[in-house]
């Protein structure tokens, strides 16, 4: 019988494993750094935590981003806070130290008195990388970090036909604190087996049975058509307008978990990034974003009031004993998954706790994710696997 | 070195501008450096003209993997270019040197790059080379091209073009600037020619789909700091910028009648001390530390002097662009006539080019160091 066993309990448990994801997966991978509508014109910034690494990433007049290790050469302070606009440089509040857009030091207040023989060309700001890609801005930091496409060149023909460039964040991004470990949270997103039992009053508009899934490289991919029944009146029964530019036959859902943590639900009406933020070993931030079909809040409010009949028969809370402010009485798949991800979290601490067996099939992704994660952590981990 | 290659195909490209297509003719081509050109480079051709023997630069102008041509303009009153249009024929040989140039881009498949072209007139020919072989061979990368003209009917490649937009529909884009489009044809994409207006509206429209973004000059005289100092103006490093002055230059020995070495001083990297004559001079040479002496006619640049004494230094594009003949000036004073390498900085330090200094002191004392 398997086990999902490839890492140790420990790896979820234990502040030391969180160390070494922080530095040898999250401080060298590809990082999520938000919508390219974060920043859309000249001047603009924008700082993001990826790991231990603060990077910023700013337009120039040429549109072109670049991306920068967000301290100064001077004493390390931060040069930008979260998000803004910049002129042609970039000052350090300490002591004003300025950089221009290619993070050329260009300069230092009382360079002559207090610095003698400084060679402000050994002094420039780090370098990192930003790419665009699918509609979102990522960031490494290695100034030569392979390509974007090098790192998703794999996956990306399981990814789905969306053009997120093409569709609008109507919404404030939703942003849950979950008290379980970053992986357990992953490993809920890619977990097929739960669909149909936790989610079964909340995700049941997709064909689970359906669903085709596994892993290219480090990478998730996941897709599964829509219900029969849903599908048949789909132009009635959307909750919201559909997405236009699908290619004939091509309808269903595509629920990608790109590593390290940044899932996509790419569906018939929206488009979305779930981006896991790990902050200590037991508690994970998720921030998820979503895009809809530009269209007016009279459509929106047609297509609701329309497909209403269709929703009410169909979606229902987990159990009906409870009431909407419990989880599982929510009706909110979102709710009903840290409901279950900050229980297993909690057991993983019980010192009565011992692995369970894994569903074959339906449970596969959690092993091979694991196996990513340990194939990352192998030359680091073996002093905590030894003391066990 | 030269090699004996044979015309194998002539196409025109516009009433005056013809492409060559050459084969080696020697018995192991693949020995020879002439099948390892990149996309950007130029070679020397040589060849006989009323019993005279006289040599011109031109560009690559075909596609890495693509049969090796050469593409031709005529110019006004140019023995070379008008030989070559008008007389050399298929089954003729001409000599061609090993290709030279640092004006060059290798595709590598790996990465995901956009690749800003800026070409006027026969500026075009080593950036097609270079467009083709990247939109070929960089299968993440995006391609944007602005090209100036004059008119509809001198857009060298048109048809090659229009035929890479239509295979490669969302990684090239193609912008045409005419100064005179003319009544029957469709409008370009900008009417005038292309200034630094121009060059920021081009980048606002296209704005690059892959931020690892470099940029291309080609073109005559004036469009290259024209373009360098637009570029510069919307925050656009230099070590992204690689130029050239368009197509070939001519050979030092024959100086100037096939295109004019740039004359006018407006621009802004001109490092001209008005006053002083140039003079002829004894050269000496440090050169990666074997020490050549030669001798400089009043006029001639010191890389001129160099070739036509066997001295191998270091040269690349011959206008004063690429800085591939830069070298450190120990003793006397030259005159650059242009300088698009070299910052002020290294100038005032000593630094100088050769392909573009003449003596103002009857003696000088270079060194090329590493």
């Amino acid at each position: 019988m398997k086990k999902n066993d490839i890492l140790p309990v420990e790896a979820y448990t234990n502040q030391e494993w969180f160390d070494i994801e922080m530095e040898h997966i999250f401080s060298k991978t590809w990082a999520f750094a938000g919508l390219i509508e974060d920043i859309k014109a000249p001047g603009q910034f924008k700082s993001v935590q990826a790991g231990l690494n603060n990077i910023i990433v700013v337009m120039g007049r040429d549109h072109r981003l670049r991306a920068f290790h967000n301290m100064c050469r001077h004493k390390g302070t931060q040069l930008l806070r979260a998000e803004g606009q910049v002129k042609k440089a970039i000052t350090c509040p300490y002591h004003d130290w300025t950089y221009n857009l290619e993070g050329e030091l260009i300069s230092v207040p009382k360079m002559a008195t207090e610095f003698a023989n400084l060679d402000k060309q050994c002094l420039g700001l780090k370098k990192a990388s930003v790419d665009v890609w699918r509609g979102m801005i990522w960031v490494h930091p290695n100034e030569n970090a392979p390509a974007i496409t090098q790192w998703f060149g794999e996956v990306e023909p399981h990814l789905g036909p969306h053009q997120p460039e093409q569709l609008i964040e109507a919404s404030e991004p939703e942003i849950e604190m979950i008290q379980a470990n970053w992986k357990i949270v992953v490993e809920n997103y890619i977990d097929h087996y739960h669909l149909s039992h936790l989610h079964s009053g909340t995700l049941n508009m997709y064909d689970h049975a359906k669903a085709e899934f596994g892993f290219v490289g480090p990478h998730f991919a996941f897709w599964e058509p829509l219900d029969e029944e849903y599908a048949a009146n789909l132009e009635q029964n959307a909750d919201m307008p559909l997405i236009d530019h699908f290619p004939e036959g091509e309808v269903g859902v595509y629920v990608p978990m790109l590593f390290p943590g940044i899932g996509l639900g790419e569906g018939e009406s929206a488009w979305t990034v779930f981006h896991v933020i790990p902050l200590s070993v037991n508690r994970t931030k998720v921030v998820v974003r979503s895009k809809v079909m530009p269209a007016s809040d009279w459509q929106f409010m047609k297509t609701s009031m329309r497909s209403n009949k269709f929703w009410e028969k169909r979606l229902g809370p987990k159990y009906l004993t409870e009431d909407e402010s419990h989880p599982l009485g929510s009706a909110n798949f979102m709710q009903e998954d840290i409901y279950v991800c900050e229980q297993q979290q909690k057991s993983y601490s019980s010192p009565y706790f011992e692995l369970g067996p894994s569903a074959e099939h339906g449970e596969s992704p959690v092993r091979d994710h694991q196996a990513v994660v340990m194939a990352y952590l192998q030359p680091y981990c073996q002093h905590l696997l030894k003391r066990g | 070195m030269f090699h004996l290659m044979q015309v194998v195909s002539k196409q025109k490209e516009t009433d005056e501008a013809v492409t060559i297509g050459l084969k080696l003719l020697q018995e192991k081509p693949s020995k020879s450096s002439l099948l390892q050109w990149l996309p950007g480079q130029h070679v020397r051709v040589r060849l006989n003209i009323h019993n005279e023997r006289v040599q011109r630069s031109y560009s690559i102008s075909s596609a890495k993997g693509a049969p090796f041509c050469i593409t031709v303009k005529r110019q006004k009153g140019g023995l070379v270019s008008e030989y070559i249009n008008k007389t050399l024929d298929i089954g003729d040989t001409i000599e061609v040197s090993e290709p030279a140039g640092a004006f060059t881009l290798t595709p590598d498949k790996q990465k995901r790059r956009s690749h800003y072209f800026f070409a006027a007139g026969s500026g075009i020919t080593p950036c097609f080379s270079m467009l083709a072989s990247v939109l070929a061979e960089e299968p993440y990368s995006y391609v944007y091209l602005l090209y100036g003209n004059k008119h509809p009917d001198g857009i060298i490649f048109n048809n090659r073009l229009r035929a890479l937009q239509e295979k490669y529909p969302h990684k090239l884009v193609v912008c045409h600037s005419l100064t005179s489009p003319g009544w029957f044809s469709s409008s370009p994409w900008h009417t005038g020619r292309i200034d630094a207006n121009v060059v920021h509206k081009f980048i606002q429209a296209h704005p690059p789909s892959a931020h690892d973004a470099y940029y291309y000059i080609c073109g005559p005289e004036q469009f290259i700091p024209n373009v360098k100092t637009a570029l510069n103006d919307i925050d656009v490093p230099n070590n992204r910028i690689l130029m050239e002055r368009f197509g070939a230059t001519s050979s030092p020995s024959r100086s100037n009648t096939e295109q004019a070495i740039p004359t006018d001083n407006t621009h802004a990297f001109k490092n001209h001390d008005e006053n002083g004559q140039e003079v002829a001079a004894t050269l000496d040479v440090d050169l990666y530390g074997v020490q050549y002496q030669v001798e400089v006619q009043a006029g001639e640049t010191l890389l001129g002097a160099m070739q036509r004494n066997n001295v191998a230094a270091p040269f690349s594009c011959e206008g004063g662009v690429c800085g591939a003949c830069k070298c450190h000036k120990n003793r006397g004073e030259v005159r650059m006539h242009n300088n698009l390498a070299l910052e002020q900085e290294k100038v005032n330090t000593g630094w100088v080019l050769a392909c573009q200094s003449r003596a103002l002191t009857p003696h000088i004392r270079i060194q090329y160091k590493d």
